[in-house]
């Protein structure tokens, strides 16, 4: 169930892209992202095609695991694909009813669908390569700016990888539960809509005791770890870009040049 | 010898609320009435008493988690009660807490020993040799990249331990540590107690097990908010009225080695764990 | 009444990569009026074994008959083997959800399709059988009681249910000395007064052997060993090479066996063990 998605889940190994500072990967994606809605041509996608294999390949995470992460997102990229093909206005090549495959429809999908899929492929291997608790300081150095205009950065970082800490122990919590209201006869597979609603109250309620107690355990736990905010804390992995950061930067700064050169000088 | 903890005339007050039968009632209990011990630096304290004995109440107003009703406590010579204090307090007397799932902050081993650091502003590099020390104390090394909640409670348990030694703490408050645990948690925790308690740092630990206050340099038993008995645990376990009264029941070899001694085998006073019987016993081979 | 159990096999994931055998041929019988202890370290298979016998897992082979009835059969309905076996988690106090005491224990029976006035009579007589008075607490909510009220609330929950076998999965666990006396005399007392089976789990040797007839030990996913509590604490070396770490009496032995002092002695009991020291005391002094 929800242990199985794998799609964006972290793969451990020692690349130079797991080493990157995380932030310069929240911005190679970013970057990545606009050029992919560059580009107008196939050219344009093979261009954008290298990076992504380069780093795909630096980052020796297995072809099989990023399969096997797309698979549930699958049928969304089957389906835009045919939406596209069929019901594209143009010149018809074939028609079957309402549906009617056009030129410009398969042209439409495929362009459509290899944007998508390698939207999906360059962002997973941000979180592939990236543990949540280095994306969360990443995102938090980011907006760290905007932090002079009221933003608590510090703080909703701190939530974040809380709740990552803290997802797998209530996943556990839930199923330790269900059992034991199982146990007492409880019924969670059968009746209508209403009936199975009500049937989760005997879930959710000792879900959220425990959760309540959680956080307070926790907010003690804290304070008597010396906890008091971001001020004045120092890091463990404090963020520093290095040479290899620059050299990921400047490559795929060169092929989004090359990418806006194709569209807009020719 | 200095004293790292001295508790003066220590009260602690609560307000209970319960709703019994439509009524609203509000009471002031007293979950510590009037208490006063010192204790002397790298000594290792066992507090015993059953649940709602005020011992746990009494961990937590050490390191300023609670604060006194009434009276003072200092640490290392400073007030718990004072707001410029309260972070150097809780970095002297470190704690660990009786639920291993709800104490620990990262989803990575590492950081997670580091946050303790973190939050005092230490050095980079220092942070790091702290880390490496304090898992290496706990024997978890091989873990410091792991995820918590893929460990054993014991294990668990033990990556709080090492957290709170990253702050290089005097003193560490062990609240029911193993309480949760399983025997070979319990065992893996205790033995890391002694081992701290020989490297000097000062140990006060809060627990219902009198197996484990046997280990102690001194045992301190509370019952109603007050203190029953303070001494030797050799000395305390002797007390057998008392601790029935209390409903506590004396160690396995406390027991042994009086039923011992009633029957003119001169088992020495000092006997109260298992290791010491067994030690008295070989003399024999 | 009894409990039979046949050749259990259980494999958690079974095809996948991650496939684990958690149990393997596991069998023993419980006759009424028996209670059996279950020891075993952390992972042994113990709480997978026990969430079968109350069909919240199905073997993968082999059957467990309760009061003649199949279990494990094609087809039976769920609320039919919870009428017979009723299960209480470690820790059962999570369970508690209604506005009322008297609500929450009312839960179960309600599940399992009791009318009105014979539920209102369980409540009431499982609330008293675990040592609470109908009176003070039934319209209490269960959240304002105290941390033993509230693990008693929760297995009059499941006593409610009327089973023919009642499983307890380390009840005892985190309370402290007085409340772990009381819980284990209100155990004998249900099964004195009203539970004719009871499996029940525990590290703590000591309540193992001073309240089971049978000791079932496992360990990885098998059965050590199975038979009466004296035999089985007699046989020291297995229960040693297994990790359990035993009764305080068999760990004082144990400890001295790692010194080179060979007490032979089958005690259990303090009074024997005591004895067999004091043999060994006295002889030895004999001896030099």
């Amino acid at each position: 169930m929800i242990r199985d998605i794998t799609l964006g889940q972290y793969y451990p190994s020692k690349s130079v892209i797991h080493e990157l500072d995380p932030r310069m990967k929240i911005i190679l994606t970013l970057i990545f992202i606009i050029q992919l809605f560059i580009v107008k041509s196939f050219l344009g996608f093979a261009i954008s095609a290298v990076p992504l294999v380069m780093f795909l390949v630096l980052s020796k995470v297995p072809i099989r695991y990023i399969l096997r992460g797309m698979k549930p997102i699958f049928f969304i990229l089957i389906f835009t694909f045919l939406l596209n093909m069929f019901m594209y206005p143009g010149d018809i090549i074939f028609k079957l009813g309402f549906l009617k495959l056009t030129k410009q429809g398969i042209y439409m999908a495929l362009f459509m669908g290899i944007r998508l899929t390698m939207l999906i492929i360059g962002s997973s291997l941000l979180t592939f390569t990236t543990t949540p608790i280095k994306l969360t300081d990443g995102i938090e150095k980011l907006l760290h700016p905007t932090k002079r205009i009221g933003v608590p950065t510090h703080e909703v970082a701190m939530m974040m990888s809380i709740a990552l800490r803290f997802i797998p122990t209530l996943i556990e919590e839930t199923d330790k539960i269900m059992k034991a209201q199982q146990a007492r006869g409880a019924d969670f597979e059968s009746g209508n809509i209403l009936q199975r609603g009500k049937a989760l109250i005997p879930i959710l309620v000792p879900l959220f005791v425990s959760a309540f107690q959680i956080a307070q355990d926790l907010a003690m736990a804290m304070e008597a770890r010396c906890y008091r905010g971001g001020e004045g804390r120092t890091r463990l992995h404090e963020m520093r870009y290095e040479g290899k950061d620059y050299i990921a930067f400047f490559t795929e700064l060169a092929f989004l040049g090359a990418v806006i050169a194709l569209r807009y000088l020719r | 010898m200095t004293n790292i903890v001295e508790i003066e005339n220590l009260v602690f007050e609560y307000i209970r609320e319960e709703n019994h039968e439509g009524e609203h009632h509000r009471e002031v209990e007293k979950a510590i009435d009037d208490v006063s011990f010192v204790v002397e630096k790298g000594t290792f304290l066992a507090i015993i008493g059953k649940n709602g004995s005020g011992k746990s109440t009494l961990a937590k107003n050490l390191n300023g988690l609670l604060l006194p009703t009434d009276g003072r406590i200092l640490i290392a010579g400073m007030d718990t009660r004072d707001d410029e204090l309260v972070w150097k307090v809780r970095q002297t007397a470190g704690m660990v807490f009786q639920n291993p799932d709800n104490q620990l902050v990262s989803s990575i081993v590492e950081d997670d020993i580091a946050f303790g650091p973190e939050n005092l502003g230490v050095p980079r590099e220092e942070i790091r040799r702290r880390v490496d020390e304090s898992i290496e104390a706990v024997g978890m090394t091989e873990y410091l990249l792991g995820a918590p909640h893929q460990l054993s409670g014991g294990q668990k348990q033990r990556i709080a331990i090492a957290g709170v030694l990253a702050m290089k703490p005097d003193c560490i408050i062990f609240d029911e540590p193993t309480a949760m645990l399983d025997p070979q948690g319990r065992a893996d925790v205790m033995e890391i107690i002694k081992e701290l308690s020989k490297e000097g740092i000062t140990i006060i630990l809060i627990t219902h097990f009198m197996e484990e206050a046997a280990e102690a340099d001194r045992v301190i038993i509370m019952d109603d908010g007050k203190i029953l008995l303070d001494g030797r645990p050799s000395i305390v376990f002797k007390e057998e009225e008392v601790l029935k009264d209390a409903n506590m029941e004396i160690p396995m070899a406390v027991d042994m080695a009086k039923r011992l001694r009633k029957r003119g085998i001169p088992v020495p006073d000092f006997v109260t764990t298992e290791e010491e019987l067994v030690d008295f016993i070989c003399q024999y081979k | 009444m009894s409990i039979q159990v046949e050749n259990i096999f259980h494999t958690y994931n079974k095809g996948n990569p991650d496939e684990k055998v958690a149990l393997r041929d596991v069998s023993f019988t419980v006759e009424d009026g028996e209670i059996l202890g279950v020891i075993g370290h952390t992972g042994s298979g113990k709480s997978t074994m026990l969430q079968h016998l109350n069909g919240l897992l199905k073997p993968g082979s082999g059957r467990i008959v309760v009061s003649g009835t199949d279990i494990t059969a094609q087809g039976i309905k769920l609320t039919e083997i919870r009428k017979k076996v009723g299960l209480v988690f470690q820790y059962p106090e999570y369970q508690l959800f209604e506005e009322t005491v008297a609500k929450d224990v009312a839960f179960g029976p309600k599940n399992l399709g009791m009318k009105d006035d014979e539920i209102e009579k369980t409540v009431r007589e499982s609330l008293e059988m675990v040592g609470l008075s109908y009176e003070e607490l039934a319209e209490r909510s269960p959240f304002e009681l105290s941390g033993g009220q509230k693990r008693r609330v929760a297995i009059a929950g499941v006593i409610a249910m009327k089973p023919d076998v009642l499983i307890l999965d380390e009840p005892t666990s985190g309370l402290d000395p007085f409340a772990h006396k009381e819980v284990l005399n209100m155990i004998r007392k249900i099964h004195k007064e009203s539970t004719g089976i009871i499996i029940f789990v525990s590290h703590n040797m000591r309540d193992i052997a001073a309240m089971s007839d049978k000791v079932l030990v496992m360990d990885g996913g098998s059965v050590l060993a199975f038979g009466e509590a004296d035999e089985i604490f007699k046989r020291r070396e297995m229960l040693r090479k297994a990790g359990l770490s035993t009764t305080p009496a068999a760990v004082l032995f144990d400890k001295l066996e790692d010194k080179g002092v060979k007490i032979s002695s089958d005690a259990v009991h303090i009074d024997e063990v005591e004895e067999a020291i004091y043999g060994y005391l006295t002889g030895g002094e004999k001896d030099d």
